[in-house]
């Protein structure tokens, strides 16, 4: 991991107002087309993959902080959104964005981190229920098939959590590769990409 | 007129130091969550009585009712509806209404309400470049009250352009009332420019910044400047004082 | 003392194939204007950054040679520190702006609080610099509701109010129409007239004509002519290597096919016009 000051780079903290700003309008726009997922992260991950988890976890934590200015009771959630910058930030800083294999495994892992950390947030601080649409699938799987609530969480987070994580991640793969290497060398994760693509030549998006 | 203004507004609750509305929002929802109901509750009216007197109290009640009073009565329902128990109260279909249910509900209930009405109060108190000054008089580095405030100034910015970008794709034909597959296909050309652009746009914006002396060595100052008054001390003295009783009162009681 | 002095200077983009700029000689004097033209991917804006420092603090590469301010070597001032020695505008007003400010007042006095000027002389400064500018009446406006022309006026006038004896000044007005154009020229003429050492990239050749001291054409990372206007813009070279004339060298030139004698080469309009005025034995003063 690259030493904590060398991630504050003035370009990598001007990433996060506009991460933020991403998480909240990408929030708005699948509300809007009525998308029933959240896709609320896409900025936080961008962002992540390119200034790495410090900075990652500072944006997500910022934009639940700002969410909250209208709606204090979604303040927990600052934590799973921290916890996922910081994880795709790790991700990110060990090349796993730059292969497909690597966005597959990515996905996966981010996944099982989003659940895990949703699902004890859900159980603990919300007693498994939340206003969510989810928490209706919740309560029928938990009362009506007799599965336990922690497993009935679990089990309707998993496949809203996929289906959300899958395209926020992609959509920031693909911007980056649309990015010009001089723009991605002046962020701190930029070389990770800049060197696949002289790496990779067999690779369509070079 | 002097050289440095401090920003007023006049309220005397809201000109308080924002680090004393800060740590007394803090120890309230502290004291809410230590002592179950009745102190959820004695901690829910000392805020609206705080938001009166700050002359937020419409504000403050719209948003608590939307958001805190609406959350706490859902998880009510739900736990009480779908925890199974004994105590059975009513059954209507597949559901059935149970006291265990409807106990542990006002527990997580009240733990939100008391952990989330002295932030709504916090968020009517608190003005933000007041905060932004106390933070740097406090010796907080520029940079993070610059992402701060310009994480708040971009948003607005942002979703113009976007909405530029969307009366685009709704002139293609787009409506939110196509099927899914359409709508998730219009998500992409919609977000995808505008992050780029964005993107692009961190670069200049660090040549400005740099070409300002955002980052060029020596001392700063400010226009604008924040006062600590006798009187925020004392009361943040007290918040801290009302932070030990209560901590050490709970221990105490936990120990009997 | 020359103001400027670049000296031998090259320089390859990290991840750039060819070199931008190769073995760049240029002096710029003292309180002179300095207007570089050449055709896209000239070097031009390379020229600029690193005169600046960006090249290579901040656009990473391989450079040799150096850039003196003041008799300064640069790479040994942070880019940040730098900011008091030289001022840099560029061609997007939006992305100028500081993002943190709440009026316009506020936006010009935001350089000098990063510099430690003291809060009496940042008001008084600001007031003058409005007026300069003429942007006095968005004083309390939000600077992002401005037009693209006064959003470029603002950013201007928040670097000129830092008071460095040099600026850097690339493309001001490639996105603005030809009013906002002539109010920008006219704030930079004033730069110069108050003594400043100015470096400007500009397409608009009819401006670089009239406010230039000096003109610098540039082809391939190479200097290939500098001197006063009328030479420059007499030499062949120039339109060779891909700058328009000013239409008033080029009227002239069509005059001069024509048979019609003028005595030296025109770079304005209103120059054009009184050498032809001369020529029918008119009153030039009428």
């Amino acid at each position: 991991m690259s030493k904590l000051k060398d991630q504050f780079t003035l370009m990598a903290i001007l990433l996060i107002p506009i991460g933020v700003a991403i998480n909240l309008l990408g929030g708005t726009l699948a509300k809007q087309l009525q998308m029933w997922i959240f896709l609320d992260s896409i900025g936080t991950f961008l962002v992540a993959m390119l200034a790495g988890p410090v900075i990652g976890l500072i944006t997500g934590g910022l934009s639940v902080v700002l969410l909250s200015i209208q709606d204090p009771t979604l303040l927990p959630w600052a934590i799973l959104a921290t916890a996922m910058g910081l994880v795709v930030g790790l991700l990110a800083q060990q090349g796993f964005f730059t292969r497909w294999g690597g966005i597959v495994a990515g996905i996966v892992i981010v996944v099982a981190a989003s659940v895990l950390v949703s699902v004890l947030m859900s159980i603990y601080l919300y007693g498994g229920f939340t206003t969510s649409g989810i928490s209706i699938f919740t309560g029928i799987l938990h009362d009506n098939m007799g599965l336990p609530l922690g497993l009935s969480v679990t089990i309707s987070h998993v496949l809203g959590e996929t289906v959300d994580k899958v395209i926020s991640i992609l959509v920031p793969v693909f911007v980056i590769r649309a990015l010009s290497k001089r723009t991605l060398l002046k962020f701190p994760l930029g070389e990770i990409y800049v060197n696949a693509r002289t790496r990779g030549t067999s690779d369509a998006g070079a | 007129m002097s050289a440095t203004e401090t920003i007023r507004s006049g309220n005397r609750v809201r000109d308080l130091n924002p680090a004393t509305q800060v740590l007394g929002c803090l120890v309230l929802a502290v004291v809410a969550l230590l002592f179950g109901l009745v102190s959820m509750a004695a901690v829910v009216v000392v805020c609206f009585v705080l938001a009166a007197a700050a002359g937020r109290f419409v504000a403050f009640v719209s948003t608590w009712a939307k958001t805190v009073l609406v959350l706490s009565l859902v998880i009510v329902a739900l736990q009480t509806m779908f925890i199974p128990g004994e105590e059975v109260w009513w059954e209507w279909g597949p559901l059935s209404a149970t006291g265990e249910g409807f106990r542990r509900g006002t527990l997580f209930a009240s733990r939100i309400m008391g952990a989330a009405t002295p932030l709504v109060l916090l968020v009517q108190l608190v003005d933000l470049r007041r905060l932004v000054l106390e933070m740097e008089r406090r010796g907080i580095s520029p940079k993070v009250t610059y992402v701060f405030v310009a994480t708040v100034n971009i948003i607005p910015q942002m979703r113009d352009r976007m909405g530029v970008i969307m009366d685009a794709q709704r002139a293609r034909g787009v409506e939110t009332d196509a099927n899914w597959w359409v709508r998730i296909k219009a998500f992409f050309p919609t977000i995808g420019p505008l992050i780029i652009s964005s993107i692009v746009g961190v670069e200049e914006k660090a040549i400005t910044l740099e070409a300002r002396g955002f980052t060029a060595t020596g001392p700063r100052t400010s226009l604008y400047s924040i006062q600590d008054t006798g009187v925020d001390r004392v009361l943040r003295v007290g918040a801290w004082v009302l932070l030990a009783v209560v901590v050490v009162g709970r221990v105490v009681l936990w120990l009997r | 003392m020359a103001a400027v002095e670049v000296s031998r200077l090259s320089f390859t983009y990290a991840a750039a194939d060819a070199p931008a700029l190769k073995g760049v000689d240029l002096s710029i004097a003292d309180g002179e204007f300095c207007s570089i033209i050449g055709a896209n991917g000239a070097g031009k804006t390379t020229l600029c950054s690193a005169i600046r420092g960006f090249v290579p603090q901040f656009h990473k590469g391989e450079l040799t040679g150096t850039v003196t301010i003041g008799g300064k070597d640069i790479a040994q001032t942070s880019i940040g520190d730098l900011a008091r020695e030289i001022g840099f505008v560029f061609q997007n007003p939006f992305t100028q702006m500081s993002g943190i400010a709440r009026t316009v007042f506020d936006e010009l006095a935001f350089g000098l609080g990063n510099l430690g000027v003291p809060p009496a002389e940042i008001r008084e400064r600001v007031e003058e610099m409005l007026e300069t500018a003429r942007i006095a009446e968005f004083r309390d406006r939000d600077p992002f509701a401005l037009s693209g022309g006064q959003q470029q006026r603002v950013a201007l006038a928040s670097m000129l109010i830092m008071g460095q004896d040099t600026l850097v000044i690339d493309e001001p007005t490639s996105q603005l129409d030809p009013a906002s154009t002539d109010e920008v020229f006219a704030l930079i003429g004033a730069m110069k007239d108050a003594g400043r050492t100015i470096v400007l990239v500009e397409h608009k050749m009819e401006h670089v004509a009239t406010y230039s001291d000096t003109v610098v054409l540039l082809h391939e990372g190479r200097v290939v002519l500098t001197g006063p206007p009328s030479e420059v813009f007499g030499d062949a070279r120039t339109t060779e290597h891909g700058t328009r004339l000013p239409p008033a060298v080029l009227l002239a030139r069509a005059l001069r096919e024509r048979g019609v004698d003028l005595p030296e080469l025109p770079l304005s309009v209103a120059e054009l016009t009184r050498a032809v005025r001369e020529l029918l034995g008119e009153d030039a003063s009428a």
